[in-house]
């Protein structure tokens, strides 16, 4: 469309409005994080302050912020990375074999299979949260890493074969046909061209798979136990009713958030493509 | 979209054996078998919503339609679906026109605009359940920045029914426009130049242009957002948790909101599981007729 460059006054006015929306309440919790016990709860809310690391310092169980200290945070976090590891390298395993096979061999029910993976997405949680709670009590799954890791392939599994699919789909088959004539064997062909050929996108799909079972908060909450809960479970604990607590939580939380920042921008090239699993590209 | 390769290669050999047509079926049946795993206890679950199955005792009876009987004539339940119809409503409708403004405003060529585009990442980022947090820290009553600002002393958002509702939605368009917002700036990206050209030499009006040939044009993206955010909004959980609970009374319960409470503090399985059954309904149709829809506009380009 044709750029009108006439009222550009408007138009930075416009983008400072948006980055200041999106910014406040992310810049709020990390001023948050440096306050003093004090500080965090003072009326009118201080702008200018003395920051202090006694948050993040209380969380690494080097000190205490008044009686409080924040090492159960270091669990929650090492579940969350444990969990969200777990479930993207499972839905790799189960799902690079189907993604291929949807993407590249002829058979009957390849789309209705496609769009049946697709509608895991889309099943609310608490469906599924429920009678797996009953299952997974009978069968001491719950409250554990494994039952937890299951459940989230909910998360992972339909996004990874979504994006594998379609980054398979982009390969030319004529580059596998002339491996094979080549005398390659398929997983040869398949290991050192196919594979190398999709490795950005597929990297970039783990990242964002990564994130979304990092950010899951239901299933952790429901079936799982102090022992395996997320960091998004745990973090709620800080929050409380007590206002004084809110200096550890907003440094738990940017501990939490931070890093999935980082990685979104090293993968935002991919990011719309993986968020719609593949439909804009 | 993709090609569908496969079907033009008659003349040269085909990529891989041809001989079985089991292959596929077994290539694919590990994330079947995972996902007919984590579904199947949902077919169980249909049965348990007729018993009056209570996670306590775990003996149970059969009831008939009884928890189905009652559920329709509690008015909690349909205050709760309700309140899901009535959030998803709002913030669908918020969240797709602002991010259509959002993207409008991205997509000229201005320094900086790839700066903004990047930050609007980072929401999508947060989880929601820390959005949440996030926003109640910014509402506190006393030590919130917010109430400061606005000049509202100790006015407690969480409280006031409407104040309530109104966050809670609120809080959701933070979190979710930023999606739209990217969506529909990838379709705006992707339009050819010329039919808007043409328009603006034959001196078209801009409402003539957005509606006759901007959105049919966008028509692809904008099912694609429908879809992931409807399916999403319909089951707002996460955000309500974090900051009203569901509170005060009932006026921010959603049907997700009062399942969990009906299981979790009153352990009434059976129950829970015919008002999550409603929802699924819901979920499933609209998710269904929007993916096919998607499925047929896709298809047609």
């Amino acid at each position: 469309m044709k750029e009108r460059q006439g009222n550009s006054f408007f138009v930075y006015l416009g983008m400072l409005m948006v980055t200041l929306y999106i910014l406040a309440p992310i810049v709020w919790i990390v001023m948050m994080s440096f306050k003093s016990r004090i500080d965090v709860v003072s009326v009118p809310p201080k702008i200018i302050f003395t920051p202090t690391l006694d948050n993040y310092l209380a969380l690494f169980g080097l000190g205490k912020v008044g009686l409080l200290s924040g090492t159960a945070f270091l669990s929650y976090f090492k579940n969350s990375l444990i969990l969200s590891l777990g479930s993207v390298s499972l839905s790799l395993l189960l799902g690079m074999p189907a993604a291929y096979a949807i993407a590249r061999l002829r058979f009957a029910a390849r789309d209705s299979l496609a769009f049946t993976y697709l509608t895991f997405r889309f099943v609310p949680e608490v469906t599924i949260i429920l009678p797996l709670y009953v299952v997974y009590q009978k069968l001491h799954l719950y409250n554990t890493y494994l039952g937890l890791i299951l459940v989230y392939q909910l998360i992972s599994l339909p996004l990874l074969i979504w994006m594998m699919r379609s980054y398979f789909e982009e390969i030319p088959v004529a580059i596998e046909q002339a491996a094979r004539t080549d005398g390659y064997s398929w997983f040869r062909s398949f290991f050192k061209l196919v594979l190398p050929l999709a490795a950005p996108g597929i990297a970039a799909t783990l990242v964002l798979a990564f994130i979304f079972c990092w950010n899951n908060f239901s299933f952790g909450l429901m079936l799982g136990g102090h022992s395996t809960q997320p960091v998004t479970v745990g973090l709620l604990s800080f929050m409380g009713t007590n206002e004084v607590q809110w200096g550890l939580m907003a440094a738990a939380t940017v501990i939490a958030i931070v890093p999935e920042m980082v990685l979104a921008l090293a993968v935002q090239r991919y990011m719309i493509r993986g968020l719609t699993f593949g439909a804009v590209k | 979209m993709a090609v569908m390769p496969l079907s033009r290669t008659a003349t040269g050999a085909p990529p891989i054996r041809k001989r079985s047509n089991w292959l596929p079926w077994i290539m694919t049946a590990p994330a079947t078998l995972a996902m007919i795993g984590i579904m199947y206890p949902f077919a169980i679950a249909v049965y348990y919503s007729f018993t009056n199955y209570r996670i306590v005792s775990q003996t149970y009876s059969f009831v008939g339609l009884r928890n189905y009987v009652r559920m329709f004539s509690d008015p909690n339940f349909w205050e709760a679906m309700g309140n899901t119809l009535m959030f998803a409503a709002c913030a669908l409708a918020v969240e797709l026109s602002l991010g259509f403004l959002i993207a409008l405003l991205l997509n000229r060529q201005v320094k900086g605009v790839s700066i903004v585009r990047a930050l609007l990442l980072l929401p999508l980022m947060v989880p929601p359940v820390i959005s949440g947090m996030m926003w109640k820290t910014m509402l506190a009553s006393g030590s919130g920045p917010v109430n400061y600002l606005l000049g509202l002393g100790t006015y407690a958002w969480f409280s006031n029914p409407w104040s309530a509702r109104f966050v809670v939605v609120f809080i959701e368009i933070w979190s979710s426009t930023p999606f739209v917002a990217l969506v529909l700036l990838s379709g705006l990206q992707s339009l050819p130049r010329e039919p808007f050209e043409a328009a603006q030499v034959d001196g078209a009006h801009f409402w003539f242009i957005l509606r006759r040939l901007m959105l049919p044009m966008l028509q692809p993206f904008i099912l694609v957002v429908l879809l992931f955010r409807v399916v999403d909004v319909i089951k707002l959980f996460d955000i309500i948790f974090a900051t009203t609970g569901g509170g005060p009374m009932y006026v921010t319960t959603t049907i997700p909101i009062l399942v969990y409470k009906e299981v979790f503090i009153s352990y009434n399985l059976g129950s829970a599981i015919a008002k999550v059954l409603m929802l699924w309904v819901i979920n499933y149709g609209l998710s269904f007729w929007l993916a096919s829809r998607w499925r047929r506009s896709t298809a047609t380009r």
